[in-house]
């Protein structure tokens, strides 16, 4: 067994004494001082919020300095850092106490701007702003937050949500919900109030009456118009509602069963007085239509021929003004003005019924010529007769 | 490069010779001079400095008994070689027990890089306990308790030096606990020291298997933090027989280490010793060219600094056996605390002189003095 001697307990004895000694010089005579103060060794004291941490490496910032820790500390918290300076141009310190702390310690900048995600997250007040973090809260919606600006970014250490704009500023994110009323580029949005134009992301596409809501950058040209940066900020909610044609307002879809009174670019019908876009019929067809309601037309999404023209019964014996009819017959004579206006009667051995031949039509049947036609019943010299909106609503001799 | 590589050289033996100057204090004298981005320049500079210096830091274990912190245990080996009039034999297996060292640890790599990728600071920790345990247990009898007792005065003292304003902490800590000691039980010793030849007395394939042992505790070292040099020669110290072969791990070790620890800085950032943190904060990362071009710097400085090595130590061991040795101990003695001084002032000289007293205290309880490596575990196991 070994004793201690005297010496060897002196020893320990002193060591002890010395080890208190220099905590209590550590404790009361080493203050920390303000890192603009320290030299290499120094004990400082500092607040900062961490703006980089990776490893066992971190760098808190407190608006004015920098400080490098050797430790793992999280982004975007705001630390208070005892510790010894251990490089006065880096400002490396090891620490020796960390401690997290609110925020309201520090001398924070505040922004309110609108928050917005799509690379990186970017708080947009209009301008864009990089943000350390990506916020909890919806795409787009206003918020204040609080932070330092360190780099390129502004390091988010708290922040207030506001909810989302309610009016259009341009350059802010701006949500619309209503209905697709046109699908080409820029599809246009019937809000209930107002067309509002956006551009969608590419590839993305959506069908007329889809009821829709949108997050887009607001542009305030003539027209309130959204740039929309990704396809998840389109969202289809429903569709619109389908009414009886006659009964829609814009933003519906009108359904009905008509009968095409004017054929071209556009139909017009017998069952309302807007033109119907999007969709090729003949004069005289009966068709079935759905089709979105805009502010001075409808457009088509699905539409059929229900009942061809051809299929219309001969109507030589039971004329009917104002209704898009069909007659057949042979042609029994034909009168050509000088003006170049003609006149044919047809006549299906029952019945007979005068033709007009206007010099814009361009057709001049002969007699014993098979007719078919398609058009109005009208008058000439206070005379029933039948009146033929253009050349292909008439067929000779089976030639249409 | 060249031109870096032999400047860091020449700086790394004069750091290498001289007493007391440990690898961060070198690291933290450097880092004051170079103030601009120098690049890889820089980083070559540093590393060969660093490792010269690991080559030749025997000479003052040897010659002057003022062990640094890495080669604290050897010190009492050393010294018996030394006193037989074999000195420059010990520092003749320093130099080659560290090349075989390089040359083993660039063999050793890749499966280093492997394990140092699944390190964690868990691991690291349960690896303090593992060493403090094993610091205390492997004392025998009564001994245990003072070496618990000593395991926690140091690291209390670790924990209050931590809070103090010092510039250079670990020089008052290192010196005070392993240097000072070992000089002040030198001093009533004044022979001359008498110098023999530097042949190797151990057969080669026996040194082979030391130096290798060695390079793999060294490898250990390098991965687990406060797991120094020292520690990893206790653990080799239960594989050797005689002062030679435990010198050859202990050189092996302090060698492979430096090399293990640049691997482990490019494979995952973590810096081990000063000179990687100068490195980290001057350029980082690093390309794997750039790891190929300092294995060729390693290869070269471990051929250049063997290749002069002896002849300059000899030289100085010449110079210095005709000097009076307690003189000779005192001037370092002198010198430690004038630099303790100019480093940190009265506050250095009074850590220097708390950290002198455990360890003499370590040393008269008859105890391993790696004990006094509480200093660093204490403050790991209590964070």
């Amino acid at each position: 067994m070994i004793k201690l001697t005297k010496l060897e307990i002196v020893l320990i004895a002193v060591s002890i004494v010395s080890i208190l000694l220099l905590y209590l010089i550590g404790a009361e005579a080493t203050t920390p001082v303000p890192l603009e103060r320290a030299e290499r060794g120094s004990l400082i004291n500092f607040t900062g919020v961490c703006v980089y941490s990776q490893n066992d490496f971190s760098v808190l910032y407190d608006g004015k300095d920098t400080i490098v820790l050797y430790d793992a500390l999280k982004m975007d918290k705001s630390y208070r850092v005892v510790g010894k300076l251990l490089d006065e141009s880096k400002h490396s310190v090891e620490a020796l106490r960390i401690d997290e702390v609110p925020y309201n310690t520090l001398n924070l900048d505040s922004i309110e701007g609108a928050f917005w995600s799509d690379s990186s997250c970017y708080l947009l007040t209009p301008q864009r702003i990089k943000l350390s973090k990506c916020l909890n809260v919806t795409k787009g919606e206003k918020v204040k937050v609080y932070g330092l600006f360190y780099g390129e970014r502004f390091h988010v250490v708290d922040y207030i949500p506001k909810g989302l704009l309610k009016i259009p500023i341009n350059g802010m994110p701006f949500k619309i919900r209503g209905i697709v009323i046109r699908n080409t580029s820029p599809i246009t949005i019937w809000n209930g109030s107002e067309e509002i134009n956006a551009y969608l992301p590419y590839k993305t596409k959506l069908e007329l009456g889809d009821e829709v809501e949108i997050m887009g950058i607001a542009r305030l040209y003539s027209t309130l118009t959204l740039y929309v940066n990704s396809p998840s900020d389109v969202k289809v909610i429903g569709k619109a509602k389908t009414v009886p044609v006659g009964k829609e307002t814009i933003g519906e879809i009108a359904h009905g069963v008509c009968q095409v009174t004017k054929d071209g670019i556009s139909l017009g019908l017998n069952c309302t007085e807007l033109k119907l876009y999007g969709f090729s019929a003949n004069f005289g067809d009966i068709i079935e239509f759905y089709g979105i309601r805009r502010r001075n037309s409808l457009y088509c999404i699905e539409c059929t021929v229900k009942i061809p023209r051809d299929e219309l019964p001969n109507s030589i014996c039971n004329p009917d003004f104002g209704t898009p009819l069909k007659i057949h017959g042979k042609v029994e004579w034909v009168k050509v003005y000088k003006n170049g206006f003609g006149l044919a009667n047809v006549t299906n051995e029952e019945c007979w019924i005068l033709v007009k031949l206007p010099k814009s039509l361009g057709v001049y049947p002969e007699v014993n010529e098979t007719l078919t036609a398609f058009g109005f019943y009208t008058t000439y010299r206070e005379a029933p007769a039948f009146e033929i909106p253009s050349r292909d609503d008439i067929c000779l001799n089976g030639s249409c | 490069m060249l031109k870096w590589v032999m400047l860091g050289i020449l700086f790394g033996t004069v750091t290498g010779i001289t007493p007391a100057l440990h690898v961060n204090t070198l690291a933290s004298i450097v880092g004051s001079f170079l103030t601009s981005p120098g690049g890889f320049s820089y980083v070559v500079l540093l590393y060969s400095m660093g490792l010269t210096h690991t080559f030749l830091d025997a000479f003052p274990s040897t010659f002057f008994g003022i062990p640094e912190e890495e080669t604290a245990i050897s010190v009492l080996p050393a010294h018996r070689l030394a006193l037989q009039g074999r000195g420059l034999e010990v520092i003749a297996i320093s130099l080659k027990a560290s090349l075989l060292a390089a040359i083993f640890s660039l063999f050793l790599a890749v499966p280093y890089v492997l394990l140092a990728r699944h390190y964690t600071a868990f691991l690291g920790k349960v690896a303090v306990f593992l060493l403090a345990f094993f610091l205390v247990i492997t004392e025998k009898g009564v001994k245990r308790l003072y070496a618990l007792l000593i395991f926690i005065l140091s690291g209390a003292f670790g924990l209050v030096v931590d809070k103090l304003p010092l510039r250079e902490p670990y020089f008052h800590v290192f010196v005070g606990l392993f240097g000072i000691p070992a000089i002040l039980f030198s001093l009533n010793n004044n022979r001359k020291i008498e110098l023999k030849d530097s042949e190797i007395q151990m057969p080669k394939k026996r040194f082979l298997k030391f130096s290798f042992i060695g390079t793999c505790f060294g490898m250990l070292a390098s991965l687990l933090p406060t797991f120094t040099s020292s520690q990893a020669a206790l653990l080799g110290s239960f594989f050797s027989k005689d002062e030679r072969t435990f010198l050859t791990i202990v050189f092996s070790v302090n060698t492979s280490n430096f090399i293990f620890g640049l691997i482990n800085f490019y494979a995952t950032g973590k810096t081990r010793n000063g000179i990687l943190v100068l490195i980290k904060d001057l350029y980082y990362p690093l390309s794997p060219e750039e790891l190929v071009i300092l294995f060729l710097v390693t290869i070269m400085t471990s051929s250049i600094v063997n290749f002069y090595g002896m002849a300059l130590s000899e030289m100085l061991g010449r110079a210095i056996s005709k000097i009076n040795y307690t003189k000779l101990n005192l001037a370092v003695l002198v010198f430690i605390w004038a630099a303790s001084l100019y480093f940190d002032g009265l506050l250095g000289l009074m850590v220097l002189l708390t950290a002198t007293i455990i360890g003499v205290s370590t040393t008269l309880l008859k105890i391993k003095r790696t004990t006094c490596m509480g200093v660093l575990m204490l403050k790991i196991m209590l964070s």
